[in-house]
């Protein structure tokens, strides 16, 4: 088979389980196939870098993109003898399909896709701590934990719905925010330790019983984060007093601020719970995410990527935005951050108004002092005989 | 009262509630008749929050309902709300408002100051 076949069927076997915006601009290079054998990909997380970069190889290339929405430049040129110039001084080594497929997939999750990390400062944020040691609590639709992502990740978990000891998902909202919160790829805290409580049905509904035995279990199994993506108008005062005492035994509760638009929402507006709205990649307020004074907090909640059973989706909603804060704290916790509550706050990225966004962007990076350090350029050329990187 | 006694009376029970449109009565003094959307559903609702008094009367109340070896119910303490109960059907079809009669005598003889309520709805955002 031509390589480029098999280096279309390779890309196009991956993307068509994300069928997200990486996959338009590299479709638009595939679309208008050439012929030339070598493939070239350099990697800047800068798009003004990697449209110079476009510019000045531009000359030995057939077909040439700095991507947008990944961190690649990729080019096809049949003229690979002339670019020695270009790549002088750079060391070569012979690469595989496969090495080719693991690049571009590790590149479209983790930089592009998944724009969610790189909005909070978790890429930089990983660099020092990955939530290792931190339990984190998922009351939801239950977890798939045999989707790669979540693999190893669920240390306990139990089915309140069906009153037994299990971690099945048939809805895929508990999988999502589980993902979010500690997916290999899409997490903010990819080491923490997920415990997962089923209080929600196939359809995404329970009641305040469910979610109170969910609570409840979770405090006993001592974990220092819960997350409820969950919630309505309705106050319990169960709730209310089990979110009291997992709060004074110094757990941080992190809830959806919810989808109406506006008012409030239960848990989320209970005294205490880290009220979490959503804002889209560009850190504008999602329209739907519910302004009220009870907001504390925003996190990315518009078309966020995530794993759901059997593969991955772009869901929105504050559902999303609520466990990105609740992955912040576990990865902060983990780096030795105390005070949870205060260190979100404290850091977080003022965006406007307190009622629509409250204190802001949660930043991760800026609670573990990490900076966003520029990336350097690497270049890359994949072809049959050729892998060659700084 | 016996299970073959909540059979036999259930269907009256279901009669009275249609002909009289009960929607907010209390059975025994105590439970919620279950709603959904405005339409009346008695077997709809598995779940019951009971509030007590007190610790001890939520610990002595789960002991005597878990004693009289109703299989149709599950009887939940929260260890950190130590004055709640869940009370949880395992189906959803099973005649409820007799088995309640009883339940509620149960925990009347126990604390006349419970109160139960009917669990409020919870949606993934």
């Amino acid at each position: 088979m031509d390589p480029l076949d098999r280096f279309e069927q390779c890309i196009n076997g991956f993307f068509k389980r994300l069928a997200y915006e990486a996959k338009k601009d590299i479709d638009d290079i595939i679309g208008s196939r050439t012929s030339a054998p070598y493939i070239i990909a350099v990697r800047s997380r800068n798009y003004d870098e990697r449209q110079a970069c476009a510019h000045s190889l531009g000359r030995y290339a057939s077909r040439i993109r700095a991507l947008q929405h990944a961190s690649y430049v990729i080019a096809f040129t049949e003229e690979l003898p002339r670019m020695d110039g270009v790549i002088d001084g750079w060391r070569a080594r012979p690469v595989t399909l496969p090495d080719i497929y693991r690049a571009l997939r590790h590149v479209s999750t983790r930089s592009s896709v998944a724009y969610h990390l790189h909005q909070i400062g978790a890429d930089s944020a990983q660099r020092i701590a990955k939530g290792e040691g931190v339990k984190v609590a998922i009351i939801d639709t239950g977890a798939d934990d045999t989707h790669e992502e979540l693999r190893g990740k669920v240390v306990d978990a139990y089915d309140f719905v069906q009153m037994r000891p299990g971690c099945s998902d048939p809805n895929g909202h508990g999988t999502h925010v589980s993902g979010l919160v500690a997916g290999t790829s899409v997490g903010v805290a990819p080491a923490a330790q997920l415990y997962v409580a089923r209080v929600l049905d196939a359809h995404g509904s329970g009641n305040e019983a469910q979610v109170g035995l969910g609570i409840d279990w979770a405090i006993t199994q001592r974990v220092n984060v819960i997350n409820m993506s969950l919630g309505s108008k309705a106050q319990s005062p169960l709730e209310r007093d089990l979110i009291a005492a997992a709060i004074s035994k110094g757990i941080l509760v992190c809830a959806a601020a919810g989808n109406e638009g506006a008012g409030k929402s239960y848990p989320a507006a209970y005294d205490g719970v880290l009220s979490v709205a959503a804002v889209d990649r560009h850190n504008e307020h999602a329209s739907f995410s519910n302004v009220d004074e009870s907001v504390d907090i925003s996190a990315p909640g518009v078309e966020v990527l995530s794993c759901v059973p059997g593969g991955y989706a772009a869901l929105s909603g504050t559902s999303m935005a609520s466990p990105i804060v609740a992955g912040s704290a576990a990865l902060a916790a983990s780096a030795g951050c105390s005070s949870l509550e205060a260190a979100l706050l404290d850091a977080s990225q003022p965006l406007g108004r307190h009622d629509a966004y409250g204190a802001g962007l949660v930043r991760v990076d800026r609670m573990v002092g990490a900076s966003a350090r520029p990336e350097r350029i690497n270049i890359q050329v994949m072809g049959m005989h050729y892998y060659v990187t700084r | 009262m016996s299970l073959d006694d909540v059979a036999k009376d259930v269907d009256s029970a279901n009669e009275f509630a249609d002909e009289k449109n009960v929607t907010e009565e209390k059975i025994g003094g105590l439970f919620p008749l279950p709603q959904d959307n405005g339409k009346r559903t008695p077997y709809g609702a598995r779940n019951y929050i009971v509030i007590c008094s007190t610790p001890q009367a939520a610990v002595t109340i789960r002991e005597r309902l878990l004693a009289q070896e109703y299989d149709i119910i599950h009887v939940a303490a929260f260890e950190n709300a130590p004055r709640y109960l869940s009370l949880a059907y395992k189906g959803e079809d099973r005649p409820q408002l007799p088995l309640l009669r009883t339940i509620a005598s149960i925990i009347s003889d126990v604390d006349s100051k419970a109160e139960a309520s009917i669990p409020a709805n919870r949606q993934a955002l």
